[in-house]
């Protein structure tokens, strides 16, 4: 019962967590995006047979994405089991943040004036649910 | 009737209905914990037999596949500004599934949140 009465609060480990969750999720879709390249998807065997292919060096990226995946899997529930649904889920939205960052800074686009505000509405977003005080769920 | 609209609707159902099993299982996930293991193999051994878990897998599952069914509809910037209501559901079916409180920071943060997404869409 004590649970229930229990106010769970973010901490800098979980909010670390969030980031590392937030990054490995990024970089998996990038790998999973270069490692697939220009795969024809004819069918469901020639996508099987293409991505058992281990000859191709770009496959590999294709599985490490793939593994990415299951270890976020893992850590979202560490995340889950310890702050609420409806914090953790906009915390996740940070990915809306690191991309087009990411792309100015590694890709060197341009990004219009537009998406800057809405940028900066996400992250005033992100702040205001962090800010929330929560009460923990019963389980 | 639009149809991407009614897809995502249904999609984001699903979705919501998944990351409510994947709270309710990862709740039951405290009450296992002790310090002995790394984490990671706790929460792998946990993950593989804990039937709420599954449930909520193949809520995802249907969600992904309605959600693709959507996205080949072509209308890949409105399929993706609907997505953004995905905060909402989750905060109102954390609200009454699993007791969460809503208070007037987190709904100001959800709505900015979900604003800045569909901002990004149509710009």
């Amino acid at each position: 019962m004590e649970k229930i009465t229990k106010v769970k609060q973010l901490t800098l480990k979980i909010f670390l967590f969030l980031a590392v969750n937030d990054l490995l999720d990024t970089a998996a879709q990038l790998l999973i995006k270069k490692g697939l390249g220009l795969v024809a998807l004819n069918s469901v065997p020639s996508f099987f047979h293409h991505l058992s292919n281990f000859s191709n060096p770009h496959i590999f990226l294709f599985w490490i994405g793939l593994a990415i995946y299951l270890f976020n899997f893992l850590l979202w529930m560490k995340i889950l089991s310890k702050v609420d649904l409806s914090v953790a889920l906009p915390l996740a939205s940070s990915g809306y943040i690191l991309i087009p960052v990411a792309a100015v800074f590694f890709l060197h686009e341009h990004i219009k004036p537009m998406r800057w505000v809405s940028l900066v509405l996400i992250m005033l977003g992100i702040y205001f649910v962090s800010k929330s005080k929560t009460t923990g769920a019963k389980p | 009737m639009n149809k991407p609209l009614v897809l995502v609707f249904i999609a984001e159902c699903w979705i919501t209905v998944g990351q409510i099993c994947f709270k309710k299982g990862a709740n039951l996930l405290i009450t296992e914990e002790t310090n002995e293991k790394p984490w990671i193999a706790q929460v792998l051994r946990y993950v593989l037999r804990c039937p709420t878990l599954w449930m909520g897998s193949a809520a995802m599952l249907i969600g992904l596949l309605f959600w693709f069914a959507a996205l080949s509809t072509g209308d890949l910037n409105f399929v993706y500004l609907l997505g953004s209501i995905q905060y909402i559901f989750a905060l109102i079916a954390a609200h009454f599934f699993l007791h969460e409180r809503i208070n007037n920071t987190k709904l100001i943060g959800t709505l900015l949140i979900t604003l800045g997404i569909i901002l990004t869409a149509i710009s």
